[in-house]
């Protein structure tokens, strides 16, 4: 490869460097793949070793144990609870050498639902980790799938990065933002959107400002979000509201509607610029409608998207493909990564499946068809075709804990199993031990959906658990056709849940449930979870969709909003 | 659904009649937009506020968003519906409501 590195712009000599870097990095993946279990195994012995002589360590005999079998017999299974109270000592106290001898300078913020979320620790090497496969590897397949003439533009960023200030001085946010967050002042060289977006304030529409300075830089050439459904919700918004988005560019101005603190405002005037062609170029194709897919006339060296597109949102792929992005991209589809550490990565571009990562963290994985610890297994006994829940002792001192993630594996890669992630465990409904996941409400959804020709803009299921037990249906529809009542839609979705959990279709045949019932929310009922969820501090990357009703908290919320007219029909 | 303008000293207050649903939350965001730059805080009086949807719900949430570094927003004398509709949401922890 032949380039004059130094007449590239900041994103482009990024782009390069990662790609050095990446390159034999993604080699020596390939090489790890093809035994697997034996860069797992030494990364067990080497934290269990560099970890001795921590309170954990100590407590559970880390310096006695030379196999995975000694690993096993003295460490127990744990939950989140088992770190609590170490984890309060370590950012309110500022004690080190409890859970890890690694260094600490940063706490995920984990994604939960309206309750206190938990404060997750991530160890440096932590980081370096989810660097290497996320940003330098990454990197590396992209170029080499997609040549190089993608590399320069500024990059349409939709992943945030609000950060607080722990006691102990750590930093506290999304793990997905802390990435984001180290590139400071250089952001604007490498992302469309202002650091007043990237690093927004509550009070900052942030949403305007991604699509603003998106619709801003004709050059894009990628867009990367933490899920594919933020590259929706931002198509969306630019076809509800284009007139005012393409005034501002053409005036260099800011809408008076739109929400943000005066100093942030002054801020971004002092940045932007009227800019009447590009204003026009959008004109004209916004004015031509949405019915053909726009984004390839808005960005037309446009060539790949990054986000999760597996799972609950897959959904959101098709309909962003249908809308607004046509079959022409490539997807980078980034794998599985939690605040707890990096656990799966693509190998391959337009590939859902992903392999684990043998470097990252040590796997054990309990089969969820038994969900007995006993069953418990190590990379090299999963089979294939089988749904399993990993149990994981990462590099920021969480030792066989349990995720609550169920991933099936699909595929193995020279060695090393490919994965795919499929629901949250504790996100499953089971009333009568019918055990139905999220994948099978969504899927008998879309049958649904598809057989009586209506469209939902999004869904949530909660278990009834009054005279008779059932399932219901919250949906906020985006279109209904005329005539098709609340009960048809009842009787069809039973019909189809019945076929994509078979168990779920015994227990109505058996009359041990009910035939599930559907209720509408009135528009705008998801957006405005979204907004509220924000508002009290989460992050806009970190926000999955309320499949499964959980708690209290929830269903109050989603049965106050729910849509009269449409209900009594 | 209507909007009544008034001054409560440097307040501005505005009371919402009606319905505040899918139909009518844009045009109190219009409103807004075009009538209300006030630094010293707002106050929405429901009194006469019948019923509230998500969309209204957002409307309001905005404002208290941009209102709290400008004086804040205050919510007085909502209707037992209305009030319901606060609590079930969670917008009575979020919101000034007297």
């Amino acid at each position: 490869m032949d380039m004059d590195v130094s007449k590239l712009s900041p994103m482009g000599q990024l782009n390069m460097k990662n790609y050095s870097d990446g390159k034999p990095l993604y080699e020596q993946l390939i090489e790890m793949t093809k035994d697997p279990m034996k860069y797992n195994t030494e990364l067990l012995m080497k934290i269990v070793r560099d970890n001795k002589d921590t309170e954990y360590g100590k407590k559970y005999g880390f310096a006695e144990i030379e196999s995975i079998e000694d690993y096993q017999r003295r460490v127990p299974i744990t939950m989140f609870d088992d770190y609590a109270g170490y984890i309060y000592e370590m950012t309110e106290e500022g004690k080190t050498n409890l859970i890890t001898a690694y260094p600490v300078n940063h706490y995920a913020k984990s994604s939960g639902t309206m309750g206190n979320p938990k404060r997750i620790p991530v160890s440096d090497p932590s980081l370096f980790i989810l660097n290497k496969y996320n940003y330098l590897i990454r990197t590396a397949i992209q170029c080499d799938a997609l040549g190089f003439g993608w590399i320069e533009p500024p990059v349409i960023n939709l992943i945030e990065a609000p950060m607080s200030t722990l006691k102990n001085g750590a930093t506290y946010g999304a793990i997905s933002g802390k990435i984001v967050a180290a590139l400071g002042d250089k952001l604007p060289l490498f992302m469309t959107s202002p650091v007043e977006a990237l690093i927004p304030d509550v009070k900052t529409n942030a949403r305007y400002l991604h699509a603003r300075f998106a619709l801003m830089n004709k050059s894009s050439t990628l867009a990367i979000c933490s899920y594919i459904s933020m590259i929706l919700e931002m198509m969306q918004y630019i076809e509800k509201e284009w007139d005012m988005l393409v005034r501002d560019i053409e005036q260099g101005t800011i809408d008076e509607s739109i929400k943000m603190p005066d100093e942030v405002r002054a801020s971004l005037m002092a940045k932007i610029r009227p800019m009447p062609e590009r204003a026009a170029e959008l004109r004209e194709i916004f004015e031509a409608g949405f019915d053909e897919p726009v984004m390839p006339r808005i960005w037309p060296d446009m060539v790949c998207m990054v986000g999760i597109s597996t799972g609950g949102f897959s959904d959101y792929l098709r309909r962003l493909k249908e809308k607004y992005a046509g079959d022409g991209y490539s997807y980078l589809f980034p794998g599985v990564t939690a605040s707890e550490g990096l656990f799966t990565t693509p190998v391959a571009m337009d590939d859902f499946r992903s392999i684990l990562v043998p470097d990252s963290m040590f796997y054990e994985f309990i089969p969820v068809d038994t969900d007995d610890p006993a069953d418990i297994v190590t990379m090299d006994k999963l089979e294939v075709g089988r749904v399993y829940e990993i149990v994981a002792t990462n590099l920021s001192g969480f030792y066989r804990y349990r995720m609550r993630d169920a991933l099936k594996v699909v595929g193995m890669y020279n060695n090393t199993p490919m994965m795919e992630f499929q629901y949250r465990i504790d996100q499953s409904l089971s009333m009568t031990g019918e055990k139905t996941t999220e994948v099978a409400l969504r899927t008998a959804l879309e049958m649904t959906e598809t057989e009586l020709g209506f469209s939902v803009i999004d869904f949530s299921v909660y278990p009834d658990v009054g005279d008779t037990l059932r399932y219901v249906y919250l949906i906020e529809p985006d279109s209904l056709p005329a005539g098709l009542t609340r009960e048809a839609v009842a009787e069809s979705l039973n019909a189809n849940l019945c076929k994509t959990n078979a168990q779920y279709g015994d227990k109505i045949v058996r009359g041990l449930l009910q035939r599930l019932d559907v209720k509408y929310v009135q528009p705008e009922t998801y957006l405005l979870y979204r907004d509220l969820a924000i508002s009290k501090g989460t992050a806009s990357s970190q926000l999955k969709p309320p499949r499964i009703l959980s708690n209290d908290i929830q269903k109050r919320f989603f049965l106050a909003l729910l849509d009269e007219e449409l209900n009594r029909g | 659904m209507e909007i009544i303008e008034s001054k409560d000293g440097n307040k501005v207050v505005l009371k919402i009649v009606g319905r505040l649903d899918t139909n009518t939350a844009p045009e109190l965001d219009s409103y807004l937009k075009a009538n209300v730059t006030s630094d010293a805080g707002m106050v929405f009086d429901l009194s006469e506020l019948d019923y509230v949807s998500s969309a209204g719900l957002r409307v309001i949430l905005a404002t208290h968003k941009v209102m709290s570094s400008r004086g804040g927003l205050t919510i007085t004398k909502p209707k037992d519906t209305v009030m319901e509709v606060f609590e079930a949401t969670g917008f009575s922890d979020v919101l000034d409501i007297q």
